[in-house]
C-alpha cells in the first residue's frame, strides 16, 4: 500500500446530502450556514443542523468545513463575529473563506482557515502569504497545470487542496461581473446566473460577424480529473475536492463512490479500472466534462460549443431507500417507477447491482406505476435493500 | 484630497495634468489602454509612474516576473498589482506607499478594505458593485482606490476564447474592436484577448465625475483610457482635475457630458445588488 493519506471532500447543500456524501465515501464534506455562504440557492444549514452534521461527520472519524465565501457588503456583516464563534462551539472543522476581514476577526475566535478559490490562488508565493496570515489550508484555482500543482505543494508548508470534479468558472474564480450586470445577480454573493453560458453573438464593431444561429461561446465543460488522480496523489495535494452543493443526493453518491473507489485503488496499488470509474459517472447528472487546465491551457475540447447539448444523463435518478423494515424498504421517488420494471440498485459499497421491483404501496394501496416526487413508496424488491440505496434506471 | 491617476495610451499623454500615470506593460499586463516597452518606459524621466501588472502570476512565471520586477525596480517606478504573490514579493523591495493594489470585486465594505490595509499596508481598489453610499462608507478611514472613469473589467479569463473560437471555426478575426452582444439583451461588451487571457468589460464606460461628493474620501482615483476617443479622455482628466479642486460641480459636469454626447450609466449607484434568498 502508497503510504499515503489524501482527502477525498464533497460538497453537501443539506443534511441529507451531507450524510450521504460520508456515507458514500467522502473523509469531508463543505457546506453553506444560512450566513455568509456563496451559493444562495442550496438549502444552506442553520447552526442546529451545522451541529448535527458535524456530530454526525465526527462519529465516523470524518469532517465538516464551512464556507463563509460570499464577498460581503455592509448588510451582510451582522454579527460575524458572533457566527464564526458559534461556529467554534460547534466544533467545525474549518471555515473557507475569501475575506480578509473574516481571516482578522478569526484571529479572536482561532477557527481553522481554509482560503476560498475566490482568491484565484495561482502562486505559492500567495500561498505563504495566506499561510503568514494564519491559513491552514489554500484551495488552488482551478487554471494550475499538474506541474504546477506540484511545483506549489513543493514549494509550500501548508495545506492544499485542488477541485477534481464539477463545475468551472469560464473566468478566475471571483473575478467575475456577468451575471450582476446582466441580472443584477451577484455571482459573488451567491446569486451567479451562469451567464458565461449563456449563446452571444460576437460584432466586429456594428457588424454581427455570424449568423443569429452561429452563436459565440465562452463555457466551459464541467471538470472530471479521474485519469489525473494519480499524479495529484503524488503532487503532495493534502484535499481532492469535488464542485457541487446544489447538486442531487445521486450525483453526490456516483461522484464521490467512484472517486472514493478510484484513489483507494491506487493508494492500495490495486489495479486502476478506468473504464469501470467512467461507466459509473454516466448515473450522475453530468454536464459535458473535460480535465480543464489539467494538462496546460484549455483547447477547444475543454470548451462547450454546443449550448443545446451540454446536459448528459439527467433523469436516471429513480429513488433513494430512506429505511428498511423486516419485509420493505421505504423509497422517497425522484421519477417515475414502474412495479415490475429492472432497476439498477447503487449502494455506498460502489457496485451496482440490477434488482426488480415486485411490490409497489402508496399508503398501503398497491401501485403499478408511480410519479410524484418525494412521495414515499413501500416497495419490495428480488434483493435486499438499505438505507441510503439509489435506484437508477439501466443504461 | 485625492491622487488623480490616469492610464495612457502614448507617452505624448504623459503632459496631461495628474499625480500619476498608469502604464501598461509588455509583461504580465492583463488588459490596458497601451502595453509599453520597457525601452519606452526609460525614456520617462521626472513623471510619477505607475506600472499596471494586472496579470495574475501562475507559478510557472514566478521566476520570470521576479526578474521583470527586479528590473522595473531600478527605474524608481511604482507598481499596481491584483496578484496577492506578486504583491507580497514587491514589499520586500520597496515602499509600501510605492504599490497599489488592484483587484477589481472583492473589497465591498469599510472592514474589507481596513482589514487589507492592515495586512498589506497599501491602498486597495474597491469595487464597484456597490451604491454610492456604500462607496461613501467604505472610503471612510482611507486607503481607498476607486474607478472614477472609465470601462470596468467585468469577465477576467485564463481563457483564450477569441482564439478558440478561431480554432473551433476554423476563421481568423482580422480585426481587434470586437464586442459581445447576449443573445437576448442589447448591449455591447467589448472584449479583448492577450497572451494572459481574455477580458470582457461593460457596455459603457462608468462614470464617477459627477458623484465626486461621495468618493472624495478616496486616497487615489482612477481615470482609464482604454476604448476612449482622445477627445474624451481628455475631457474626462480635465474634469476630474476640476473637480477634485472644487472648481466644478455635478450640473457642470452633466453638462460637459451632455455636449460629448455622454450618458453615465446608473450602474449600481444607487441600487444595491441583489442578494438572492
Amino acid at each position: 500500500m502508497r503510504a499515503k493519506y489524501i482527502e477525498l471532500l464533497a460538497p453537501a447543500g443539506d443534511l441529507d446530502r451531507l450524510k450521504a456524501a460520508l456515507i458514500y465515501g467522502a473523509d469531508a464534506v463543505y457546506i453553506g450556514g444560512k450566513f455568509l455562504s456563496l451559493r444562495s440557492a442550496a438549502n444552506n444549514f442553520t447552526l442546529e443542523d451545522i451541529k448535527e452534521g458535524v456530530d454526525f461527520a465526527h462519529s465516523l472519524n470524518k469532517k465538516v468545513y464551512v464556507t463563509c465565501n460570499m464577498v460581503l457588503h455592509k448588510e451582510d456583516q451582522i454579527d460575524v463575529l458572533g457566527y464564526l464563534k458559534s461556529l467554534k462551539d460547534i466544533g467545525v472543522d474549518a471555515i473557507i473563506t475569501s475575506s480578509m476581514y473574516i481571516i482578522k476577526l478569526n484571529k479572536e475566535v482561532g477557527l481553522d482557515i481554509h482560503i476560498s478559490t475566490q482568491l484565484s490562488t495561482l502562486n505559492s508565493m500567495a500561498v505563504s502569504t495566506y499561510k503568514e496570515m494564519g491559513a491552514t489550508r489554500v484551495v488552488l484555482g482551478r487554471e494550475l497545470d499538474l506541474y504546477e500543482i506540484k511545483e506549489i505543494c513543493d514549494r509550500s508548508d501548508v495545506e492544499i487542496e485542488v477541485f477534481i470534479h464539477g463545475g468551472m468558472c469560464s473566468s478566475y474564480s471571483g473575478k467575475c461581473m456577468l451575471s450582476n450586470i446582466m441580472t443584477d445577480r451577484d455571482a459573488n454573493r451567491g446569486g451567479c446566473a451562469h451567464s458565461c453560458r449563456w449563446k452571444y453573438h460576437l460584432f466586429d464593431n456594428e457588424k454581427q460577424l455570424f449568423s443569429n444561429e452561429d452563436y459565440f461561446s465562452m463555457s466551459s465543460k464541467d471538470l472530471c480529473t479521474l485519469k489525473e488522480i494519480p499524479s495529484l496523489i503524488e503532487s503532495g495535494v493534502t484535499s481532492l475536492k469535488i464542485e457541487g452543493r446544489m447538486k442531487s443526493l445521486n450525483y453526490l453518491a456516483f461522484i464521490v463512490s467512484t472517486y472514493r473507489r478510484c484513489i483507494d485503488d491506487y493508494l492500495n496499488n490495486n489495479q486502476m479500472d478506468f473504464d469501470s470509474y467512467f461507466n459509473n459517472l454516466i448515473y450522475a447528472e453530468n454536464r459535458l466534462t473535460s480535465h480543464g487546465f489539467m494538462h496546460g491551457n484549455v483547447t477547444v475540447n475543454e470548451m462547450l460549443y454546443d449550448l443545446d447539448h451540454d446536459f448528459t444523463n439527467a433523469g436516471n435518478y429513480i429513488g433513494i431507500v430512506r429505511k428498511v423494515d423486516e419485509k420493505y424498504a421505504y423509497l422517497e421517488v425522484k421519477n417515475k417507477i414502474i412495479k415490475n420494471n429492472q432497476y439498477y440498485k447503487y449502494s455506498p459499497i460502489g457496485e451496482l447491482e440490477k434488482i426488480t421491483i415486485l411490490e409497489m404501496y402508496l399508503d398501503d394501496k398497491e401501485v403499478d406505476i408511480y410519479t410524484v416526487a418525494g412521495d414515499i413508496l413501500k416497495i419490495k424488491c428480488d434483493k435486499p435493500l438499505h438505507e441510503y440505496d439509489i435506484i437508477n434506471l439501466i443504461k | 484630497m485625492p491622487k488623480l491617476l490616469i492610464s495612457i495610451r502614448d507617452l505624448s499623454d504623459l503632459n496631461l495634468p495628474c499625480d500619476g500615470y498608469v502604464l501598461g506593460y509588455e509583461k504580465y499586463t492583463s488588459f490596458a489602454s497601451h502595453c509599453f516597452t520597457y525601452e519606452e518606459i526609460k525614456t520617462v524621466k521626472n513623471k510619477p509612474i505607475y506600472i499596471l501588472l494586472n496579470a495574475l502570476i501562475h507559478e510557472k512565471d514566478i521566476e520570470a516576473v521576479k526578474k521583470e520586477v527586479d528590473r522595473l525596480i531600478k527605474l524608481d517606478v511604482n507598481f499596481i498589482v491584483q496578484d496577492v504573490g506578486l504583491l507580497t514579493y514587491l514589499l520586500t523591495l520597496v515602499n509600501k506607499d510605492k504599490v497599489l493594489f488592484f483587484q477589481y470585486t472583492l473589497i465591498c465594505n469599510k472592514e474589507e478594505l481596513e482589514a487589507y490595509y492592515l495586512s498589506f499596508g497599501v491602498a486597495s481598489y474597491i469595487s464597484n458593485e456597490i451604491t454610492l453610499e456604500e462607496m461613501k462608507e467604505t472610503l471612510k478611514e482611507g486607503h481607498g482606490v476607486v474607478s472614477l472613469f472609465g470601462y470596468t473589467p467585468i469577465y477576467q479569463s485564463y481563457r483564450k476564447v477569441l482564439s478558440l473560437y478561431e480554432i473551433e471555426k476554423k476563421i481568423r478575426f482580422e480585426s481587434k474592436d470586437l464586442y459581445l452582444k447576449e443573445n437576448t439583451r442589447g448591449e455591447h461588451y467589448p472584449i479583448i484577448e492577450n497572451e494572459y487571457g481574455s477580458v470582457i468589460f461593460r457596455s459603457a464606460p462608468s462614470s464617477l465625475v459627477e458623484d465626486y461628493e461621495y468618493i472624495k474620501e478616496a486616497e487615489y482615483l482612477f481615470v482609464d483610457s482604454i476604448f476612449l476617443s482622445q477627445e474624451m479622455f481628455t475631457k474626462v482628466v480635465e474634469l476630474s482635475n476640476k473637480v477634485i479642486s472644487g472648481e466644478i460641480d455635478r450640473e457642470y459636469i452633466l453638462k460637459e457630458y451632455k455636449e460629448l454626447g455622454y450618458d453615465s450609466p446608473e450602474g449600481f449607484k444607487h441600487h444595491k445588488t441583489v442578494l438572492r434568498k
